[in-house]
């Protein structure tokens, strides 16, 4: 009896998978935060438009060890692609490296693992333009700094062990010490992703140096807790407040005119990406390579690959074939005027 | 008495694993593959890890919530001093150092103040992965990436197949196996029930309870290590943030094995079992599409029907044997 | 000194006070921008929500529980209630349906305690996990934003320079502090906690003080995520997320202690704004940002240790004490059966 039914389970199941071209598994960082929800339902409903089976699912904590169970269950389900953004640069090699063995296509997007384990990074933009735009949305603020005078910038994030973030960061801080060299980065400080705790780190920076002028906050949920500080202090419009959160959540605070601009990248559109690369490569069989250009139907812009040294890996990984950076065709920067148009 | 009750409880425990398996199984073709249940072992070990001295420390009445931050702390010094130039090995061995150092440091303040171990090791939770944090980021500039490139003999130890089973499955069977005859066969063991069960007649009876006491949260701090060691193999990149929040899942593996929070009752067998249960029961949900947030809800129902189900069970156990009792007595005085 | 020590020892209040001085001034010699009124004000502003989940666990941690799901019900709460704000546009429904789902979580958690025999630490282990589920899987990953200008200005008007939530968080302190203090009702939840047997065969009813207590700590929760709303203006997934650490520890820091029956709410408010004031500081303190988190785990446990030994050292005098007067009650009868002995000779 129970052999019998299992049949019918096992049979209604492979029914059920024949009729999807493929199954991709598209795992976040983290359920239940909104720039992944985003992401993640672009990703189905690109799948729905291609055909293809596309599971969200992913740890309810931004865990390493979480997500690679993540991973392990993709690979026991029969997975065609993995579609991961990852909560570490190297400690998904293992079992990335496990599910290629196994044949699945593993690309990665908005997180990098170690290029060897995947084939492409859906790449918002390497560190140096990320970085450069934190400085620019300063400078366009800022406007011109009379000649003496110092300017100075604090950063504002989560930890100092979120690869990208400090990334950016990093970069963002050699741009100032090259070009703007009147620039004092006065402090680096974290707040673990936590709201209340942003707000309160925020007004203590704006307290602990009262003539600051901007801060830089490359964090989701750092950069509306520095404008809900600026608030709070009533500092509206001495301070500069930049960042990258998504467009739903910096609203009020442009809205109220603490914040001129933010800035991220449509997550949506690079959710549908990964996707959608991956449903070229496993259905058409399509090869891409360093050099190409290709567009995406439904979006803007052209898709341009890049080695991967051009985000700061080792000569060594640009060698190998099929391997690269897939890099997003725009960033946005949103304002009071555009804010609306978008709905994440 | 009390044994039979722990013997009961652990078969029943047995039955649940069986019957999660049983629906599982019959939910998803994918679970019963023999070779993905073994593999899947290495995604809950650390848990499984922690839960076994856990259930040592709970039964002398106390608690280690600073667990996740030593197997953070065991992973960054390991990999800090092999960054340095360091073998390995050693490294691995000054990592378990450092878990010991941090065991010592807990059963050092409780004892000292008294106070109640969950408020003692909050406090060093905090202490311990600032500590972690600090030593990353004096690693330099790679400090937020997490060190990598580890050996791969290292990583083999967790990642490797031997007798074609995955390593994890034997470090775990054997972790079993040592801490079942540390804590039922030997007198130190024997010791952590009497002073869990009753301080003050354990002190009267010559047992040097501050002795114990502090070995056993070494040992917790050098398993917590070891387990974040482990974590460090299966990744082959250590961070300081590993154990992340894993304290309270270690907690609810070894009391649904049957420890006591109030002390004096506990069983390794039972904690086994128990994090089998619910490493497979995360793994199972995963595998018939319930998403994070169901299945987070579902692990905590199913925390409080268990424990719950104990106790009535136990309630309605205990009246069925009273009236036995009575029966017997009334007829025995009838036949008179 | 001993007269002192004595001091610390009868009202543990005043060595909690006395730390928040000597910190406040610590951190004001290290940079003087920290020394205003004005930070305090922040202080207090920004720890409302603390200090309300500190008083409410306090119920619980007084008759021997313990409650690690706060965190999450703050966040349930405060997500619940925004929503409704959000939709209704009504203040009152907001706070209401805030208040009603933590005092139904609190109660939940109580009868789970009291009548399912689930330990308290596994009963709230559990209910964490819950709620924060049921959250996730409400708002759909979504912040809960753009709460209504009228609300959140609310909690910014100020009254004799003090802003509406920091008066909140007083009167709270005053209602709690009548009640447990001087009710008696509110004396048997320190009777529970001291003696459950005790208290039971007394015919004090412990099981519904049990969930009464839990009942109160859930409300608070309910009442820190409307502060929550109101102070923040938005509602992330991971909002409390660690409240409930923060909370306990605060209180065994103004003397409520985890073996039960003892403790105030003025010492668990103390002990609160202590923790406030330390978080509130790191950044003043100009070290490098990633060091915040060792130095507050550290201050953390140093404080705890003193506080503790004081409390040990208290109990300690209160059994000599208890011990002193037994035997002087002990000679003064054996004296005066002598003495009605001799007289009776004579």
């Amino acid at each position: 009896m129970k052999k019998a039914l299992l049949l019918v389970i096992v049979l209604g199941l492979v029914v059920m998978s024949a009729g999807f071209a493929a199954k991709f598994y598209f795992i976040p960082k983290i359920i239940g935060e909104n720039f992944f929800e985003v992401a993640g339902s672009a990703a189905v409903a690109m799948g729905e438009q291609l055909g293809v089976e596309v599971i969200y699912d992913g740890p309810s904590a931004a865990s390493v060890s979480e997500q690679v169970r993540y991973i392990n269950t993709a690979i026991n389900m029969g997975a065609d692609a993995i579609l991961i953004s990852s909560n570490s640069p190297t400690g998904l090699n293992q079992a990335l490296k496990r599910a290629q063995s196994r044949g699945i296509l593993v690309l990665t997007w908005d997180s990098d693992v170690t290029p060897e384990y995947r084939d492409f990074y859906i790449n918002q933009g390497t560190p140096d333009i990320l970085g450069a735009l934190l400085v620019q949305m300063v400078e366009d603020q800022i406007g011109t700094v009379p000649t003496g005078k110092t300017l100075k910038v604090a950063f504002h994030y989560s930890s100092p062990t979120v690869t990208d973030q400090n990334a950016w960061t990093n970069y963002a801080k050699q741009i100032i010490a090259e070009k703007h060299p009147n620039w004092e980065i006065v402090t680096t400080q974290y707040s673990d992703m936590d709201f209340p705790k942003a707000v309160s780190t925020a007004e203590q920076i704006l307290k602990t140096y009262p003539d600051i002028d901007a801060i830089i906050c490359p964090d989701s949920t750092a950069f509306p807790g520095t404008a809900k500080a600026v608030e709070n202090l009533d500092m509206s419009g001495k301070v500069a407040v930049v960042g990258f959160t998504t467009p739903s959540v910096a609203k009020p605070y442009i809205e109220s005119g603490t914040v001129l601009q933010g800035g991220l990248w449509d997550c949506g559109v690079q959710g549908a990406a990964a996707v959608y690369v991956a449903y070229e490569m496993i259905v058409n069989g399509k090869e891409f390579s360093v050099g190409d250009e290709f567009a995406m139907p439904g979006t803007n812009g052209m898709f341009t690959i890049l080695p991967n040294s051009a985000q700061g890996y080792d000569a060594q990984y640009d060698e190998l074939e099929n391997n690269g950076l897939i890099i997003l065709p725009e960033r946005l920067v949103f304002t009071r005027y555009n804010v609306d148009d978008y709905h994440f | 008495m009390r044994l039979k009750k722990m013997l009961n409880w652990q078969l029943a425990l047995l039955g649940m694993l069986v019957v999660e398996f049983a629906i599982f199984g019959s939910m998803s073709p994918y679970f019963l593959n023999l070779d993905n249940l073994l593999y899947n072992v290495g995604d809950f070990l650390y848990i499984a890890l922690a839960a076994l001295p856990m259930t040592l420390v709970i039964i002398t009445g106390g608690m280690d919530i600073s667990v996740g931050a030593t197997m953070g702390l065991g992973s960054i010094v390991t990999a800090l001093l092999w960054a340095k130039g360091m073998n390995i090995w050693i490294a691995a061995g000054f990592g378990l150092g450092s878990g010991a150092v941090a065991g010592l440091l807990n059963g050092f303040l409780i004892l000292l103040t008294g106070v109640n171990p969950l408020v003692i090791t909050l406090g060093s939770s905090f202490l311990i992965s600032g500590v972690s944090l600090i030593l990353s980021g004096l690693a330099g500039a790679t400090g937020f990436e997490g060190i990598s490139g580890l050996p791969e003999q290292f990583s083999n130890v967790a990642n490797g197949y031997t007798f074609n089973v995955p390593n994890p499955v034997w470090i775990l069977l054997i972790a079993a196996v040592l801490f079942y005859i540390i804590l039922h066969r030997t007198n130190y063991g024997k010791k952590l029930f009497l002073i869990g069960n009753n301080p003050d007649a354990a002190k009267y009876s010559g047992i040097n309870i501050k002795k114990n006491i502090i070995i056993t949260y070494v040992i917790m701090g050098i398993m917590g290590a070891f387990s974040g060691i482990m974590l460090t193999s299966y990744f082959t990149s250590a961070r300081a943030d590993l154990g992340g929040t894993s304290a309270l899942s270690v907690v609810t593996c070894a009391v649904l094995g049957g420890a006591s929070i109030y002390g004096g009752e506990g069983s390794i067998l039972g904690t086994f079992i128990a994090s089998l249960f619910i490493g497979y029961l995360k793994y199972g949900l995963q595998m018939i599409g319930v998403t994070s947030q169901e299945t987070q809800v579902f692990l905590g129902v199913v925390l409080i029907a268990a424990i719950s189900s104990r106790f009535f069970w136990a309630k309605y156990s205990a009246n069925y044997r009273n009236k036995r009792a009575l029966m017997t007595a009334l007829n025995q005085n009838r036949r008179k | 000194m001993k007269k002192v020590m004595n001091l610390f020892v009868k009202r543990q209040e005043i060595f909690t006070l006395l730390i928040i001085f000597v910190y406040f001034f610590s951190i004001s010699a290290v940079n003087q921008d920290f020394f205003q009124i004005d930070t305090l004000i922040r202080i207090l502003f920004n720890g409302t929500m603390l200090f309300v989940m500190t008083m409410g666990i306090s119920a619980v941690i007084i008759t021997k529980n313990i409650d690690v799901s706060i965190g999450s019900l703050m966040g349930l709460a405060a997500t619940i209630g925004g929503t409704v704000l959000n939709q209704t546009g009504n203040a009152f429904l907001g706070i209401g349906a805030a208040l009603l789902v933590g005092l139904a979580g609190g109660i939940f958690n109580g009868i789970g305690v009291a009548y399912l025999g689930v330990t308290a630490i596994i009963m709230t282990l559990g209910t964490m996990a819950i709620f924060r589920g049921l959250l996730i899987m409400f708002t759909g990953g979504k912040w809960i934003q753009n709460v209504p200008s009228f609300f959140t200005d609310f909690s910014k008007v100020r009254f004799l320079g003090i802003q509406g939530s920091i008066w909140i968080v007083v009167i709270v302190l005053i209602v709690l502090w009548l009640f447990f203090s001087k009710t008696t009702k509110g004396r048997y939840f320190y009777a529970v906690g001291n003696n459950n047997e005790g208290a039971r065969m007394q015919g004090i009813n412990v099981k519904l003080i049990t969930v009464s207590a839990f009942a109160v700590s859930g409300l608070m929760a309910g009442l820190a995520g409307v502060l929550y709303v109101a102070q923040i203006g938005a509602v992330p997934n991971l909002a409390g997320n660690g409240m409930e650490t923060q909370a306990i520890a605060a209180a065994v820091i103004g003397g409520v202690s985890l073996t039960g029956g003892s403790g105030n709410y003025l010492g668990a408010l103390l002990g609160a704004i202590l923790l406030q004031t330390i978080n509130y500081s790191l950044v003043y303190l100009k070290v490098p940002g990633y060091w915040n988190n060792a130095i507050s785990g550290f201050l953390l446990l140093a404080i705890i240790v003193v506080a503790s030994l004081i409390q040990k050292y208290m109990k300690r005098e209160r059994e000599k004490n208890l011990d002193k007067q037994i035997r002087e009650e002990f000679f003064k009868t054996q004296q005066n059966m002598d003495n009605a002995y001799t007289e009776g000779d004579a």
